[in-house]
């Protein structure tokens, strides 16, 4: 027990010491204890130096490589694991992949950094050319056109998501000396996005309006163009509670209501009902208003009821059609329109590829000399003339373009009301020159799901949801300015070259000298 | 222990640059540099408009390009292999860690020198960085007869410059330290250079990795772990202009890490 006892232990190794153990021996464990201490003191130091710093130092001039502190903000707000995935063919083709493609260089920049500061950021790419799970989604989630970035994440079992399209995210343009240039404002986009995730999303209760013979949200019948429950099914899978209104039994818009949609009302609208439909507009209420064509089969009774109210907002709808003459010159009720040329926030949002609307009516900004309170901004145009125009002779099929009474294209064909209160914008209304696109029919066709994406975009502006963290400044790449040629530019480098290698040939003469001697 | 340390420092910086062959790596160290520069000034000449931060032509340039990377990879070898294996081959380790010097002392002096050997050979890069930044390439008369710079070239953004710089020093430490530990295990100078150079390789390779689990369309979560060593991958976020404090400890932690190694080795071995 005593020999035990005066036995020695190795510290590092746990194993008693030989019997006798020399002093060298002693010295030298004491030494490589003393070593580990040093190496553990100089990681902790390391360590410690490392935590009392940021995360990473931004040497740029203009800190581009840096999250604004309002997305950093957010993402520590993050609680769950938030799914950024593309959605984008990894060959773009059209001008509106290659757009999209040019965007995404910086979104991935802009997701890394993300992903640095707050590791539940999770970045996926898929093609839905040969990704299944792409097709899912866009299956899943109405409002994703492709290409496009669909934000997803999981609150309480309850699964939420935002879309982003290259207009969020940035645009491309050329300067005075025709170079590409690309602002991008996707951090804007995407701090908004993420906001809106994790801040809850709030239910929006819409009203549709009936007994005017608008579209009915009851109908579902796939082929029926007198139905739009297909269009209501989609917004309540997307977080909206849709009801009819039937402003001829209520007294008033009931208070609940975040959004009026009346939609293709064939009838006239009693003034009482108009006048219920003013008051809730007046008091900050918003509708997204889609008009009956101006066809004479239809006698466009609802012109007269509506047109005043619209008017009153800055907005004009004609009595007219739009036509597209045809690559071979036949004349088309079906055209094609895209987002106007504007930088307003719903225009942005706007996905590019065009939507088809069937005998639309053209909607434009009231000229008047009267001051107003809202401001109307085109949101779709057609083509431009000889191409496109708005017809006003509705007595026969064959149209054709009248200087003294038509419109020549573009024609805008969907207006955005906002109301300006000192440097407050707040949404009013939408305004389209058709409603049959929303219809079961049109919704279930190929290009249906343009139309879808259009209405999605509009509810979530007028709703608000697509407020942008617009104080976030947006970054701007374009190419270097050089004020020489690329020629000019060799020689400097090989001027440089030139000397440096002169220097050493020197040295190398020196020491080799040096040596011999 | 600091004046130790200094003077095999100063005694490894004599033998470098006494020697001709030093001078000619030095040489041979500029070409590829020169070559990238030219290489550079062509793509920024070429105006394309560069996406994401990495294809940044001069983000590129103090990034992992296949000039840089490939001097450092015959480089590196070549700087530390004899740090201590080429001491043992000649027999003069024996003389120095029988003098007042512990091994450690030894060692880190070794690697010190290596380090700023190796930083020494990257000069280049941003002298020709700087050159581009201050001269176009044309010429103009001063006072009528001097031959002077006309102006500026490239005005890129400093940061990129002072982010490659620094990324290129705290990279080219760990490289050292690698090269140290190597040249402490073997006992040629020669294998301790092909070790170094596999192990490049490999960090090479790893950092290639990343790139292509997204060309698969992997979830970059899935491989966020192999960024951790993809060292070149690293170097590219310097090159953005960023200092990445967390790259920085973990490269300044795994070159203690490794010189510590070398020095309980060389006292291992040498007793």
């Amino acid at each position: 027990m005593g020999d035990t006892m005066s036995l020695a232990i190795d510290p590092i190794t746990a194993t008693p010491l030989p019997r006798g153990a020399s002093i060298g021996y002693r010295r030298g464990v004491v030494r490589r204890l003393r070593s580990l201490v040093w190496l553990t003191a100089i990681l902790g130091c390391l360590q410690l130096f490392g935590a009392l710093l940021p995360r990473g130092i931004d040497l740029t001039a203009t800190r581009s490589q840096s999250l604004a502190p309002q997305t950093v903000a957010v993402l520590r707000r993050l609680e769950q694991a938030v799914e950024i995935t593309v959605v984008a063919p990894t060959r773009p083709r059209t001008v509106g992949e290659q757009a999209f493609a040019h965007a995404l260089g910086p979104f991935r920049d802009l997701v890394e950094r993300c992903r640095r500061e707050s590791p539940r950021i999770v970045w996926r790419s898929l093609d839905p050319e040969i990704d299944l799970a792409a097709r899912r989604l866009a299956e899943e989630f109405h409002d994703l056109s492709v290409p496009g970035v669909v934000i997803t994440t999981e609150i309480d079992g309850v699964r939420r998501h935002e879309t982003l399209h290259v207009r969020d995210l940035a645009e491309i343009g050329l300067t005075r000396g025709r170079q590409p240039i690309l602002e991008f404002f996707g951090e804007q986009s995407l701090t908004a996005a993420l906001s809106r995730l994790i801040g809850g999303v709030e239910s929006m209760q819409v009203y549709c309006l009936t007994g005017h013979g608008e579209l009915a949200i009851e109908d579902d019948a796939v082929e029926s163009r007198q139905g739009m429950g297909l269009m209501a099914s989609r917004l309540r899978a997307n977080g909206c509670r849709v009801e009819s209104l039937d402003l001829g039994i209520a007294s008033r818009i009931p208070a609940d209501a975040d959004l009026v949609i009346v939609a293709g009302a064939l009838g006239e609208i009693p003034s009482v009902e108009v006048e219920k439909l003013r008051l809730y507009f007046s008091q900050g209420g918003r509708g997204l208003i889609l008009m009956e064509s101006a066809h004479s089969d239809h006698k466009s009774d609802n012109d007269e009821s509506l047109s005043g109210l619209l008017s009153e907002h800055g907005v004009t709808a004609g009595h007219d059609r739009l036509v597209t003459a045809g690559f071979t010159g036949e004349i088309e009720l079906a055209s094609p329109v895209m987002p106007a040329q504007s930088d307003h926030a719903l225009v942005r949002s706007l996905p590019l590829t065009p939507l088809v609307l069937h005998d639309a009516r053209s909607v434009r900004t009231r000229v008047g000399v009267e001051p107003l309170s809202t401001e109307s901004i085109p949101l779709l145009v057609s083509f431009a003339a000889p191409r496109a125009w708005s017809e006003t002779d509705f007595s026969s099929l064959e149209a054709t373009f009248d200087p003294d009474s038509d419109l020549p294209g573009p024609v805008a064909v969907a207006c955005a009301v906002e109301r300006h209160q000192g440097d407050l914008r707040e949404p009013v209304l939408v305004v389209v020159g058709d409603a049959e696109f929303v219809c079961n029919r049109n919704l279930t066709a190929p290009s249906g799901r343009n139309g879808a994406n259009f209405v999605f975009a509009a509810l979530h502006w007028l709703h608000g949801r697509k407020q942008s963290f617009a104080d976030i400044p947006a970054t701007r790449r374009e190419p270097y300015t050089l004020t020489g040629t690329a020629a000019e530019l060799q020689r400097s480098v090989w001027g440089t070259a030139f000397f440096v290698c002169a220097a050493l040939l020197v040295g190398v003469a020196t020491t080799a000298a040096q040596r011999r001697a | 222990m600091f004046t130790t340390v200094t003077t095999i420092w100063s005694r490894e910086m004599r033998g470098f640059f006494t020697r001709p062959g030093g001078w000619l790596i030095l040489l041979a160290a500029t070409v590829p540099a020169a070559v990238a520069a030219g290489w550079m000034a062509t793509l920024v000449a070429r105006g394309g408009l560069a996406l994401r931060a990495d294809e940044d032509p001069v983000s590129q340039f103090l990034g992992p390009n296949i000039f840089l990377m490939g001097t450092l990879l015959w480089l590196a070898p070549l700087l530390t292999m004899n740090a201590i294996a080429d001491d043992r081959r000649r027999g003069t380790w024996e003389l120095l860690v029988t003098s007042s010097a512990s091994a450690m002392e030894i060692v880190v002096g070794k690697f010190l020198a290596a380090w700023t050997l190796i930083s020494v050979c990257l000069i280049p890069w941003p002298l020709f960085l700087s050159a581009l930044r201050v001269w176009n390439g044309k010429s103009r008369e001063m006072a009528g007869w001097i031959p002077w710079f006309d102006g500026p070239g490239i005005s890129f953004d400093a940061g990129l410059f002072w982010g490659g710089v620094i990324g290129l020093l705290v990279i080219a430490g760990t490289i050292a330290a690698l090269g140290t530990l190597t040249s402490a295990i073997a006992r040629r100078p020669l294998f301790a250079g092909f070790a170094t150079a596999t192990v490049l390789a490999l960090l090479l390779a790893t950092s290639l990795l990343p790139r292509v689990l997204d060309q698969w369309r992997v979830p970059a979560d899935r491989y966020d772990w192999i960024q951790a060593v993809a060292v070149w991958g690293h170097l590219a976020e310097f090159s953005r202009g960023i200092i990445p404090v967390s790259r920085v400890i973990g490269h300044l932690s795994a070159s203690v890490i490794l010189v510590w190694s070398a020095g309980q080795l060389c006292r291992r071995a040498d007793g």
